[in-house]
């Protein structure tokens, strides 16, 4: 293992040779100062395919304590850090070489790593981290911009847990992060970079301070709350938004924002008259803000006071400015204007319905007082139309925005899955008709409406004859959606039957299809209506053959087995007479042999099972294991262990004679105490009646 | 994997309760983990949030409208919450599918039902629900029901609590004299089967879902507590005559030898005096100090009984001896609660960074501009996994990344030199660049004479 040596090695085989315990433990003291000698020297290498080496060798290394302990630690972590602030010698750091990128990544995890190790271990926290992590922190914020995901996961980490030496870089961390989000970039970053992001800015925008921790919370939490009350305010100047009563009490009732506000994200800079596109800016602003909101919710605090009702009310907003409500101004006169504005709506609709989608996982119970108005609010996002004067859901723009119903449907999922037996459907029929309307395959409007060409095709008979390649159907996620929607209402919710049926139908034509619908089918299984006169298990049990709950349907049991009992004052007076049998007859009793006549083969290996889950039992009760107690534990356990077979139950209760007399034969021969036979698996303990 | 018991009494009020004293300690081992001061209530009147870290006590004092607050691990109580009336009996609701208290749901000696948000402390509604004292309260999926000395029992529907109905979800009216005590089965939410005593001296077992009465045990004395082994093969009641019985609730039928279930169909049984004491434990009779609670332990093999006198005792299922006694309280005892948890991770101090109190319970019902404002304390938390190196993935980031550092092309585009021949070249030039040097100066020189001359 020397310079360039290592290449003619495996390197993989040698880190797992490295990994092994045994190889640490095995090697001599001068070995492993060597080892670690030469991987310090790998790390401090100007090469950086060797600092690349060195860094994997370092996590290697520091999985074992020997390694973690000695005073190589902190000479990686010094090696590590320099490597980080000389940046892999990136001269152009626009496009910056793969490899060298690499290598920083892979340092960072190796100081990740590092500093998961010491962490939690005292001394060495104080003598190896503690000193170092104003430079680790520093030349992390030297690379931000080049590994953002990595540096940014590991600043975090140091932030909460290190909150008093982060102090002093504080404004630089914000400021590099605030440069990575730029003005209006913030969808520019995949997901999990951007949640990152976030989760680092709530979190620093408090944890710095020394005292009342929580009121900065508080604070901060109001400002963006106030910050994302005015860029909504922006859509008051194109939409009349005070046509919608509940819409502007719930706007008025948020905290008021003060004449000097100042905001934390640069003003939005927006003329329509350049680019109607320039709305999206809004959009991408608001989803911003709450993406934020949401992320102050995620990250350690101490105990805070967190404000669900501004929450909840600003998830309902943005789920209320829809322009059947709330119309677009008239002088507005621009068609596409008009659309984009339209479009935006339904933008805004999924951000605040993502906000909505966030609450339940976080507040649980907590909610239920809104949950009326919460699910009555998302309710109107589904489209109606007006026939003959009943109200029904619109298919067709049902079809047209089916992102915006399934968001929807997550939303209620979530919210539903807090309650037990809620009753109040007409909040949800609406949506059950769109989800119904979702789940069935459909033919592209504009092909099956008419055949008249409105494009030059190629060629139209196409669809005449290969009319099933034009079927779209949901998506495999979107699917499972609904079938978890289908699954809250048939658990959670008391659907009316004429609706439960039509779930039902969808779910049972679905499973024929093949779709791996377990779940739903214990469901329609667990739950039946009450007004129900046939019962789906026919079906069900067609469909699932070999599943374990229907068989238990199937085969019905009690909590013990079907036994025959011997009154108990029998059973007493049979045992001391058999003891005294015993007494005299050294053989084994006539009875005995009888027994074991009838006992079938598969008797000691039942009772190999039991003895299992006793022992299963006595594990988990180390603390209870008093050697008598426990003995009459497995008497009293006896029946539980039966639950596990599932055949012989039904079996039994059938035809009796057999089964019982299995069941009999080792509680009639224990009070003998013999140690003898085949049925000696299974002790059951004396019982000293005299005692009584 | 340990058991705690945590157990007070009615108190002793004739020594202003200086001897009241509330204890958590294990029932596997001598162990005595806390205690609680001045900690008495009526019966079923204190709730736990859990046992340990930030857990809290809460007590709701006997013969005054106040309610204590104790944290873990500390011996005074930390909060002292005054409320509108006499709180008679108190249970936790947790937060759906979550361990987290969330509701705090209280029977007054009015009859009142008071619900809280123990995350806000908002009153979020006050139910007429009894015409005389609440006696007990409990809690499963999605229901509320109480039981009061009007001989009532009254099941609420959570969400029609949280809403504005008036109407409970069912009231049975059965029992001719006060319920002293409910136990409900768990599981589905259309299996739920609700058992209540009464000093009437029966047992009624109803269903929830069909709000028939399924069957009715008669005892041969008032019964005053009621518990269920975990797996609802057996019940066991304490009657006021100091003993307990166990009711078998699958007996094998005399005619077909086959296990069935006891009951059903509004039968009414007759439980016959158990001369034998096969199902009577009688370690309470001394005295005959009735058995005012029960608790199951974790696996169903022992219980823990306490009685009028302050005797609490843990006994064993099957022998129906006393397994262990522990220490005495000053009056009645009035809670018994059993937790199971990992053996000594439960320390005896308090947590330092916990958070000492509950949000005031308002004595204001909730209105509408409150839940605009509905605010809730909260520490929040990320959820971090333990950091340890899976070898196999990381060797296949090893290899993955390794790629960078290798040439597949086959195409070396180094330039290769021969160090040699550069020197041997380099020296060439050297001495090339000297002659024409030298000839050059020669050449200046002749030049600069010439130039010299002619002048």
């Amino acid at each position: 293992m020397e310079g360039a040596k290592i290449e003619e090695l495996d390197f993989v085989y040698l880190l797992s040779t490295l990994a092994r315990s045994s190889t640490i433990l095995n090697a001599s003291k001068t070995d492993l100062n060597h080892l670690c000698a030469r991987v310090n020297n790998y790390l401090s290498s100007n090469n950086v395919r060797y600092r690349w080496i060195g860094s994997k060798l370092a996590i290697v290394l520091n999985t074992h304590i020997e390694i973690t302990a000695s005073e190589y630690t902190s000479k990686y972590l010094g090696a590590l850090i320099k490597a980080l602030e000389s940046k892999c010698f990136i001269k152009d750091e626009a496009s910056a070489p793969v490899y060298a990128i690499v290598t920083l990544e892979s340092c960072c995890d190796a100081l990740s790593f590092i500093i998961g190790n010491i962490r939690g271990k005292h001394a060495l926290t104080r003598e190896v981290l503690t000193p170092k992590l104003p430079s680790i922190i520093g030349s992390l914020l030297e690379i931000i911009h080049l590994v953002p995901l990595k540096a940014i996961d590991l600043l975090y980490d140091l932030l909460k847990n290190n909150s008093t030496t982060f102090r002093p870089f504080g404004s630089k961390f914000e400021r590099a992060l605030l440069g990575l989000l730029g003005s209006d970039g913030f969808t520019k970053f995949e997901y999990q970079l951007q949640h990152k992001i976030f989760k680092s800015l709530a979190l620093l925008s408090f944890s710095l301070t020394k005292n009342s921790t929580s009121e900065l919370w508080r604070t901060k939490f109001n400002h963006y709350v106030q910050e994302t009350k005015s860029v909504i305010q922006i859509y008051s100047e194109f939409m009349s938004l005070d046509e919608d009563e509940d819409l502007m009490q719930q706007l008025n009732a948020l905290p008021s924002v003060p004449e000097k506000f100042e905001p934390s994200f640069p003003p939005l800079d927006i003329d329509l008259n350049e680019s109607p596109l320039q709305i999206m800016k809004i959009v991408s602003r608001i989803g911003f803000l709450v993406n934020l909101l949401v992320e102050f919710l995620q990250v350690p605090t101490p105990q805070v006071k967190a404000p669900i009702g501004y929450l909840l009310m600003i998830g309902q907003i943005l789920v209320g400015i829809n322009h059947r409500f709330t119309p677009i101004k008239r002088d507005i006169r621009d068609v596409t204007l008009r659309q984009i504005i339209a479009q935006s709506a339904t933008l805004i609709n999924e951000v605040g319905l993502k906000l909505l989608n966030a609450l339940p996982g976080i507040f649980g119970g907590d909610l239920l007082p809104h949950l009326n108005s919460v699910l009555s609010s998302i309710d109107t996002l589904i489209p109606v139309s007006r026939v003959n004067g009943r109200i029904i859901v619109d298919e067709e723009s049902v079809l047209d925005n089916p992102e915006l119903i399934f968001a929807g449907l997550k939303t209620r999922i979530n919210f539903l899955e807090l309650v037990e037996g809620f009753t109040n459907m007409s909040l949800l029929e609406k949506s059950i008709d769109a989800a119904l309307i979702l789940s069935k395959p459909r033919v592209p409007q504009g092909l099956a409406k008419s055949s008249e060409q409105r494009l030059k095709n190629a060629s139209i008979s196409d669809l005449l004859s290969d009319q099933k390649t034009f079927i779209t159907e949901a998506t495999e996620d979107q699917k499972k959606l609904l079938r978890q929607y289908f699954k809250v209402l048939l658990t959670r919710c008391v659907v009316s039957y004429s609706k439960q049926s039509e779930i039902l139908r969808v779910i049972i034509l679905d499973a024929v299809k093949g779709a791996e619908m377990k779940e739903l089918l214990h469901a329609a299984l667990l739950f039946p209506h009450k007004e129900a006169n046939a019962s789906v298990l026919p079906m069900v049990k067609q469909l699932l053959d070999d599943d374990e709950l229907v068989s238990v349907f199937l085969n019905p049991r009690l909590p013990l087995l079907p036994t025959k009992r011997v009154g108990d004052q029998a059973l007493i007076e049979e045992r001391e007479q058999e003891r005294e049998e015993e007494k005299k007859d050294e053989e084994r009793p006539v009875k005995k042999i009888k027994i074991e006549e009838t006992v079938p083969v598969e008797a000691p290996a039942k009772d190999n099972l039991k003895e299992d889950i006793f022992e299963e039992t006595k594990e988990t009760l180390e603390t209870t294991s008093k050697e008598d107690v426990s003995d009459y534990e497995k008497m009293i356990f006896k029946p539980v262990g039966s639950l596990v077979e599932s055949t012989d139950v039904a079996r039994a209760s059938v035809e009796d004679v057999k089964p019982v007399a299995v069941e009999q034969a080792p509680s009639a021969q224990s009070p003998s105490g013999s140690p003898s036979g085949d049925e000696s698996d299974f002790e059951i303990p004396e019982i000293d009646i005299d005692d009584d | 994997m340990d058991e705690l018991l945590f157990y007070n009494s009615v108190g002793d009020p004739s020594k202003k309760h200086s001897t009241s004293f509330g204890f958590l300690s294990s029932i596997h081992s001598s162990q005595q983990i806390g205690q609680y001061r001045q900690c008495y209530s009526n019966i079923n009147g204190t709730a736990l949030t859990g046992v340990g870290g930030e857990h809290k006590v809460i007590v709701a004092c006997k013969g005054k409208a106040l309610i204590q607050v104790y944290l873990h691990g500390k011996e005074s109580p930390e909060q002292t919450i005054p409320l509108p009336e006499e709180i008679s009996c108190l249970e936790i609701f947790p937060h759906p599918d979550s361990q987290r208290s969330w509701l705090l749901v209280a029977g007054a000696v009015s009859g009142r039902l008071y619900v809280w948000e123990l995350d806000s402390g908002l009153l979020l509604t006050v139910k007429e629900s009894h015409y005389q004292s609440v006696g007990v309260i409990k809690c499963t999926k999605g229901y509320i029901v109480s039981g009061g000395a009007d001989s009532r029992i009254v099941v609420w529907k959570v969400l029609d609590i949280l809403s504005d109905s008036h109407k409970p979800y069912a009231i049975f009216t059965d029992h001719t004299l006060p319920i002293t005590d409910i136990a409900i089965s768990s599981g589905l939410i259309n299996d739920i089967k609700l058992w209540s005593v009464s000093t009437d001296q029966t047992v009624r077992c109803y269903d929830l879902t069909s709000l028939a009465l399924v069957t009715t045990f008669v005892a041969q004395h008032p019964i005053q507590s009621i518990a269920a082994d975990p797996a609802f093969r057996c019940v066991y009641i304490g009657l006021t005559n100091g003993t307990i019985r166990m009711i078998h609730l699958f007996q094998a039928s005399p005619q077909t030898q086959i296990w069935e279930q006891v009951g059903g169909f509004g039968k009414i049984i007759t439980l016959k005096d158990d001369t034998d004491l096969r199902e009577t434990f009688t370690n309470h009779q001394i005295g005959e100090n009735p058995v005012t609670k029960i608790a199951v332990s974790f696996d169903g093999t022992q219980i823990v009984s306490g009685d009028s006198n302050g005797k609490v005792l843990v006994l064993d299922v099957a022998t129906k001896q006393t397994v262990r006694t522990l220490k005495q309280l000053a009056g009645p005892v009035s809670t018994l609660k059993l937790f199971r948890l990992e053996a000594n991770t439960v320390s005896n101090s308090a947590l330092k960074t916990a958070v000492r109190t509950i949000p005031v319970l308002k004595r204001n019902l909730v209105e509408d501009s409150d839940l605009q404002k509905h605010e809730v304390h909260r520490k929040f938390t990320d959820f971090e996994s333990l950091q340890q190196l899976d070898l196999e993935s990381f060797l296949d980031t090893v290899k993955s990344e390794q790629r960078w550092f290798h040439n597949f092309t086959g195409v070396d585009s180094t330039v290769k030199q021969n160090k040699e021949n550069v020197r041997s070249e380099l020296e060439e030039l050297k001495e090339s660049y000297a002659s024409m040097k030298s000839k050059y100066d020669a050449l200046y020189d002749e030049h600069s004479k010439l130039l010299m001359n002619s002048k």
